[in-house]
């Protein structure tokens, strides 16, 4: 659709693109994460119906972690805009070392919208609990 | 079963940060109107509203989905749950930002779906 000169401008303006959010772990802090999601969305240059599906990614990775996350935690959602795409990652200090059902209907939307999705326990007293996802540019 | 299943006092009603959801008795269906964001804060009031409406016996319900702006799993799953336990549930949804995420996931395919309320009501 762009031409290569266009292209490769768009991918240097946002190689460098990250974005960090620091929120009380509670469902109430979902509609700025979501908010958030759509603005970097955006300015990634989606369209309209990628973009609505990387909010309800962003929105599913972080609530993955909030309903697993210790009463009173802090999330932190980090946004990697690069080349090759979005990467978004979620972590809290986890509530008692559960990681996401990989069967759950929520980890079925999250792995139907991204190319990538994984969850892992970080090492620490806290035992973080990580989400993340990668969302591939169309080629 | 001693519900007070007075008209006027039967209206439910719940909100979140970011939506809510109404609990509406009327002669026909009951309907249960959700606004704003369907996501992991509101679909625990709706589920709580769900089963309200099924403990007073009322078979078939409508869940009208005109209003909201974001449809997360959360949401998708009371939807699914619903259905299996209450094959008469109706979904009234139009738009993409709803549309979109019931495609993604085939609910389309499983949930009876209306374009408007009134064809919800009238089931056709």
């Amino acid at each position: 659709m762009l031409s290569g000169g266009l292209r490769s401008m768009t991918v240097s303006e946002t190689a460098h693109n990250r974005v960090e959010l620091r929120l009380p772990a509670e469902f109430g802090s979902l509609p700025v994460v979501r908010g958030v999601a759509a603005t970097v969305a955006m300015g990634a240059d989606l369209t309209v119906d990628a973009i609505a599906d990387l909010r309800l990614a962003v929105d599913e990775v972080c609530s993955q972690v909030i309903a697993l996350a210790r009463p009173g935690a802090q999330l932190t959602c980090a946004f990697h805009s690069t080349a090759a795409g979005i990467r978004v990652s979620a972590a809290a200090p986890s509530k008692d070392g559960r990681l996401p059902s990989a069967d759950s209907f929520g980890w079925h939307v999250l792995r139907t919208l991204t190319d990538e999705a994984r969850a892992w326990l970080g090492d620490g007293e806290d035992h973080p609990l990580h989400v993340e996802i990668l969302k591939r540019n169309a080629s | 079963m001693d519900d007070d299943t007075g008209q006027g006092d039967d209206v439910g009603k719940a909100t979140s940060a970011a939506g809510s959801v109404e609990l509406i008795t009327t002669d026909g269906p009951t309907v249960l109107r959700v606004t704003g964001a369907l996501d992991l804060a509101l679909a625990p009031k709706l589920q709580q509203l769900v089963e309200r409406a099924v403990r007073h016996g009322d078979r078939v319900l409508v869940v009208d989905l005109t209003e909201v702006d974001f449809l997360a799993s959360a949401g998708m799953s009371v939807l699914v749950r619903t259905h299996r336990e209450q094959p008469g549930m109706r979904v009234v949804a139009e738009g993409r930002v709803v549309l979109r995420p019931l495609q993604i996931t085939r609910l389309t395919d499983e949930l009876d779906i209306y374009p408007t309320l009134d064809a919800a009501v009238a089931g056709r």
